[in-house]
């Protein structure tokens, strides 16, 4: 009768709709992370991993805020092992809402302080300067000189030819504004902002963005992080050209942080020591970054920062504990 | 009278059912608005909207793009349906064609066409060396939106023509009115509850759009990216909540005003009498003149599509042009779990979301029990919701115990289920108000349980509706974003997602590549619809979806 068939049929559904409910990533040996790196480099990282290891790594790559508002989100019922990379600031603040868990190891402890969480709730990746990108091709056009200091920018000649991401969303940006304070001050930073504004042709929502726009022409200047536009730079045919402010610059620490009560810690802690091994500082380090460890590792001859280059220091648990005060702020005095 | 055992208990547990996945999650949107970052009552993020600018300006930007779309939306909408319904112009099929396809396109498609055309390194703006102008913001905007909304115009304008009994048309030519009076005077009024409704769709859809937004907004900030930026970008939960709750206000008053009070003023019946051929009210020189309107917008659509197809197999749009098809290689690699998971979760989602919506269809039409017109608007709410707000309360309901879900599939398949139920119960009314009930009131009096009577007579006559519906259903699921952003995880991702990722990472082409493929997806759902149950009976099914 059809009504046999239809109960079923029913019953196969129900199964299915149950089974949904059932986590992905039981099998023994094969953990889930959220990653805030570029995905091409996170995905050379991970398989290189798993055919060390023989673990599996189920991945899904979130802006550093995105990847925070997920953790946040599954508190009760964290869904991913670890967070590889993001912005620093973005795992302080996860320290601070109880959301992390301290991990340290043979492997961590010879990271260098200044590079890790004290309490070794996060430790550190690698460095990612702020530097300033130029479209030659459209700087040949519109005869404009490639800057080299942060006033520069403010010259009437980039007129709506600059990209930043916007700070509410892009830890790149909010560092900018940090480095900024740092450098010069809070109210003559906002000055600089306000005057910058006028420049700004779109506050992009990623990072990333503003860099890859002057790649593709779309836009003609953009700050963003040293590593990314080297590598753009070498990889792709587009006309970049970097160049450094003399007054300093500012920089972030990109980090790995384990989620607390998040599943597999043991397996997690594995990919986190692996990250230090020679193998993976190597691939680092061929995707132009520096990591952590440089012994025995060859960078490369363009990654290298000029020694003249003057780093900017931000503390971080103050930025943290600002940037509700500083993006509301940047919101109504800029953003109007 | 006979206490009904199988409407009591069924009314009793979709009751539940709504409370659970409809209520719940709004009212925790509700709580979490009205409370500070530490948990405790505080009505600051309110204040926050009131009080800042910039949040006061996304929701009048929001406000005026809807409102302008919906007015453009409704005049070419109009014309579309008017050259359908009262003209001789050749190519029916074609146009008709290219005027419902939007409606079935992946969420980034046409957003992702115009960057590729018109953005700053678009490939028209470096053929014709446009310097100052910019796509992003409200040109953009109101460009992509038009061309994805215009179909619902198109589709509840189309509807109201064909319902006009063209006799009365016909009276008034007949009496020497001229076609042009005939038109202003006689068609017009008539079709005036049918172009507010299509206006309040249109408006209330473009309010809750998430995806051309996110690619194309520039500085013109709208409400529904700016609620999604606070809940994730900034970490800023309760404004989040508070934005999203304000996107509902517009959202639910449009719809039930298109609802309960526009379409009860519909001049239109459905009396089930062959309509006879209208006649032609258009002179030759009009005729041209709205064909070449109708042809120039269809082939502009269709050259956006075909854009879109382009940019798959170039190697890197904008920068590199050369031939390639190595971003469907990338896709696969990348997306191939994504494309997956959006089928199997799509593909559990649709019955359930039909038969609930069937089930509460026929309840409501069919039977009179307590709470049966609570039921009815409950059921239907959803619908009036933007996606965001859905996304939102579901991520803020089922992150807690008693009902944890955040993370796993069903808190999406549940979300799907929900949220296009109402497409079902639409559908369903509309096919089984025009069924006599004589038929099934037989099969009671001799001696049929209302199951019985469900199962196996009113089921079977209402095959196509059903069947239409779930198509529908199935297309919003796999298309869904503004609700799905939110509640995606490390275990189960969606295509559309996925999409948002690679452009936003400015691989268009594999982004193009990922909207190929779910368009494709979506196009064979409807040509196995189409197989079962037939080329005629969709025609009628997608006027009343």
């Amino acid at each position: 009768m059809a009504m046999n068939r239809i109960w079923v049929a029913f019953a196969f559904f129900c199964g299915l709709f149950a089974l949904s409910g059932c986590s992905k990533t039981a099998s023994s040996n094969s953990i889930a992370i959220y990653t805030s790196l570029d995905e091409s480099m996170a995905r050379l990282l991970l398989e290189s991993f798993t055919k060390e290891t023989g673990i599996k790594v189920d991945f899904v790559r979130l802006a550093t805020g995105e990847a925070a508002a997920r953790i946040e989100a599954e508190k009760n019922r964290p869904q991913a092992a670890l967070w590889l990379g993001g912005v620093g600031l973005g795992h302080a603040e996860l320290k601070a809402k109880g959301l992390t868990t301290p991990y340290t190891s043979e492997a961590t402890q010879k990271i260098p302080a200044a590079l890790k969480d004290s309490e070794g709730y996060w430790n550190g990746l690698y460095r990612g300067i702020l530097v300033f990108v130029t479209n030659t091709k459209q700087a040949e056009a519109r005869k404009l000189t490639v800057p080299t200091s942060w006033n520069d920018l403010l010259s009437p000649q980039w007129k709506g030819l600059i990209q930043i991401p916007n700070p509410g969303t892009s830890g790149t940006s909010y560092n900018l504004i940090t480095t900024l304070i740092e450098s010069m001050g809070e109210e003559k930073a906002f000055e600089y902002l306000k005057n910058l504004h006028k420049n700004i042709s779109q506050y992009t929502k990623s990072g990333a963005a503003p860099t890859k726009n002057v790649a593709l022409g779309e836009s003609a200047l953009a700050i963003g992080y040293f590593h990314d536009i080297v590598r753009l730079s070498q990889e792709s045919k587009a006309p970049l050209q970097v160049s450094f402010p003399k007054e300093g610059t500012g920089y972030e620490i990109a980090a790995v942080s384990l989620i607390k009560n998040g599943p597999k810690p043991e397996l997690a802690g594995k990919l986190i020591d692996w990250m230090y091994s020679k193998t993976a500082s190597q691939l680092l380090a061929d995707y132009y970054y520096v990591p952590v460890f440089t012994e025995g590792v060859d960078l490369r001859k363009e990654a290298v920062l000029p020694t003249t280059l003057k780093l900017i220091d931000t503390n971080i648990d103050w930025a943290g504990q600002n940037k509700e005060r500083l993006i509301d702020l940047w919101n109504s005095k800029i953003n109007t | 009278m006979r206490k009904d055992k199988f409407v009591i208990f069924s009314s009793v547990v979709i009751l539940a059912l709504l409370v659970v996945f409809v209520g719940f999650p709004i009212f925790s949107t509700f709580k979490l608005s009205l409370s500070d970052s530490s948990g405790l009552f505080s009505l600051s993020s309110y204040q926050s909207l009131f009080e800042k600018p910039w949040l006061r300006k996304s929701f009048f930007n929001s406000l005026l793009l809807g409102s302008m779309t919906a007015s453009i939306s409704v005049l070419v909408g109009f014309v579309f349906a008017f050259v359908i319904a009262r003209t001789r112009v050749k190519g029916k099929p074609f146009l008709k064609f290219m005027a419902t396809l939007p409606i079935i396109s992946p969420p980034f498609m046409l957003s992702l066409s115009v960057i590729l055309l018109f953005g700053k390194s678009g490939f028209v703006t470096r053929l014709f060396g446009i310097e100052d102008f910019s796509i992003y913001g409200l040109p953009g905007l109101l460009l992509v939106q038009t061309i994805s909304l215009f179909p619902l115009a198109y589709l509840t304008i189309l509807g109201v023509l064909q319902g006009i009994e063209s006799s009365v048309e016909d009276a008034s030519l007949d009496l020497g009115a001229s076609r042009l009076r005939t038109f202003l005077l006689i068609t017009l009024p008539l079709s005036v509850p049918g172009i507010l409704s299509a206006w309040l769709l249109v408006f209330v859809t473009s309010l809750a759009d998430f995806a051309t937004p996110m690619l194309l907004s520039g500085k013109f900030d709208v409400l529904s990216v700016q609620a999604y930026l606070q809940f994730t970008g900034s970490g800023n939960l309760p404004l989040g909540a508070a934005l999203s709750n304000l996107l509902l206000i517009p959202c639910v008053t449009a719809y039930i005003l298109q609802k309960y009070y526009v379409q009860k003023k519909s001049y239109v019946t459905v009396t089930g009498k062959p309509q006879k051929a209208a006649r032609d009210l258009t002179s030759r020189p009009v005729r041209i003149i709205l064909s070449a309107f109708v042809f120039g917008a269809s082939l502009f659509t269709l050259a956006l599509y075909l854009t879109c197809l382009a940019g798959c197999f170039t190697k890197s749009w904008g920068i590199d042009y050369t031939w390639s098809l190595e971003n469907f290689a990338y896709v696969w690699q990348v997306g191939r779990q994504a494309i997956l998971d959006t089928l199997l979760i799509s593909i559990i989602a649709t019955p359930f979301a039909t038969m609930l919506g069937l089930l509460i269809a026929f309840l409501v039409i069919r039977k009179e029990f307590f709470g049966k017109r609570f039921l009815d608007v409950f059921a239907m709410f959803p619908f009036a919701l933007p996606g965001t707000a859905i996304g939102i309360g579901y991520v803020l309901a089922f992150n807690n115990h008693p009902i944890l879900l955040t993370g796993t599939a069903l808190i999406i398949v549940l979300a799907f289920v929900f949220r296009n139920m109402p497409v079902a119960i639409e559908s369903a009314k509309a096919s089984l108000i025009q069924i006599d009930k004589s038929i099934e009131e037989a099969a009671t009096n001799l001696g049929a349980s209302t199951h019985r009577v469900f199962w196996e007579i009113t089921l079977p006559m209402i095959k196509p509706a059903i069947f239409t519906g779930a198509a529908y259903i199935f297309v919003h699921c796999m298309t869904a974003v503004s609700a799905v952003i939110f509640i995606v995880s490390a275990n189960w991702n969606h295509m559309t997602v996925l999409t948002l990722n690679q452009t936003e990472m400015l691989r268009f082409s594999a982004a193009a590549v990922l909207c190929l493929i779910l368009i494709l997806i979506v196009l064979a759902a409807f040509g196995i619809l189409r197989l079962i149950i037939g080329k005629n009976a969709i025609a009628k099914e997608i006027v009343h979806t």
